[in-house]
């Protein structure tokens, strides 16, 4: 079963074969936990989001069509439920692309994280919210281009826009660390 | 050229601390699908049950139609037997009372009363086959009461031709008469004299004699 394709196990599961969920549900645990948690940074915060994730999952697989892509289906429950928390927690951070990305180096108080795996952590947090979850989303899903516009319900080249200017900063934050 | 992907960055991406769910929190979501899994198969078992229920009920109930269209049927034909040996009874009766009067009374044997008797219980058979085509004819549906008021009903007929043996209503005068104006005077009288058991008994008899003459 562990084999198996999504589509084929959602499809087991709804024959009655709970065991074809749990195979899921081990598939995708970490990464839609990752993509919640480093965007929301606290652990407690994110196993309440996580739980009502999997319980729409669990609610609403009978409307997924037979077709249909369920790692894009989960991970745009995953982002409408994030949207909903930025919106009610950190509304001043909701606002539009289109700043230009500061080439510079990194904030000084990061300069002095050599470590560039603590580094990176510290600056995925001043990343923009929707540049964030775009950059999040590629490294946990690996989602293509097109399904994470749809996942964010943003155009294609909003999408890769985003994902520009995310490496951009991250790269540049990231000159001088030690790997 | 800046693009949108980095191996550098996915590299180190990789490398950051994975955060994972707690085993609790696994454990209630995976329960959580499981009692879904349990409630839909209980919801199907259900929905089955259910309809074998329907099918169950059905079938008995045809069943029951079924056996009871026969129970009717025996019911009509002892309808039928119970009616005509009535009527055979009365007749028997009726002729062997007339066999004791000349004995008893020394009398001599009046034919016309067992004339009269014998042409009563034909009218009688007669009502009797009439009330059997009706029956027939009927709703399969037979009430009970409806049987026995028709079983009194033929018991009521049989009754005046009996009692037209033993006297003529109290007129036996009238018995040699054919004179239907001297029988409608005759009752007129009972009316007036408020004499109503003979004025019943005469119209009965006159309705046999004069039915019977008209045929």
């Amino acid at each position: 079963m562990n084999a198996d394709s999504d589509e084929l196990l959602i499809q087991k599961y709804r024959s009655g074969n709970a065991a074809a969920f749990d195979c899921l549900y081990e598939r995708y645990r970490i990464p839609v936990f990752n993509y919640i948690y480093r965007q929301v940074k606290q652990k407690n915060l994110t196993e309440d989001i996580f739980q009502d994730v999997w319980l729409r999952v669990i609610r609403s697989v009978e409307q997924l069509k037979t077709d249909g892509n369920f790692s894009s289906w989960l991970y745009r429950i995953a982002h409408n439920r994030l949207v909903d928390y930025w919106r009610q927690h950190r509304p001043d951070e909701m606002d539009d692309d289109g700043d230009v990305p500061d080439p510079g180096k990194a904030p000084e108080h990061l300069q002095f994280i050599q470590n560039c795996i603590e580094r990176l952590k510290a600056l995925l947090d001043l990343l923009k919210p929707e540049q964030r979850d775009a950059f999040v989303l590629r490294q946990e899903s690996g989602l293509t281009l097109e399904q994470i516009a749809e996942v964010t319900s943003s155009g294609r080249e909003t999408v890769k826009s985003r994902l520009r200017y995310a490496v951009q900063r991250l790269r540049a934050g990231l000159e001088g660390c030690d790997d | 050229m800046i693009n949108e992907s980095d191996d550098r960055l996915t590299q180190l991406y990789q490398q950051l601390e994975k955060a994972a769910p707690s085993e609790m929190l696994d454990a209630r979501i995976k329960k959580a699908a499981h009692g879904k899994m349990r409630t839909r198969k209980q919801t199907v078992a259900v929905r089955w049950l259910s309809v074998a229920a329907v099918i169950v009920l059905s079938v008995g109930v045809v069943l029951r139609v079924v056996q009871e269209q026969p129970v009717e049927q025996d019911l009509r034909n002892k309808l039928d037997e119970v009616q005509t040996s009535e009527s055979d009874a009365v007749f028997e009766a009726e002729k062997s009372m007339m066999d004791m009067l000349p004995e008893k009374a020394g009398m001599t044997k009046d034919k016309r009363p067992e004339q009269k008797v014998q042409q009563a219980a034909v009218v009688q058979r007669n009502k009797v086959q009439k009330s059997r085509d009706v029956m027939g004819a009927m709703a399969p549906e037979i009430k009970k009461q409806e049987l026995l008021d028709i079983q009194s009903s033929e018991m009521k007929l049989a009754k005046p031709a009996a009692s037209a043996i033993v006297n003529w209503c109290g007129q036996d005068d009238l018995a040699d008469s054919k004179d239907r104006l001297k029988w409608d005077e005759r009752l007129e009288l009972l009316k007036l004299e408020n004499r109503l058991e003979q004025v019943e008994c005469l119209q009965t008899l006159m309705q046999e004699m004069f039915l019977q003459d008209e045929e």
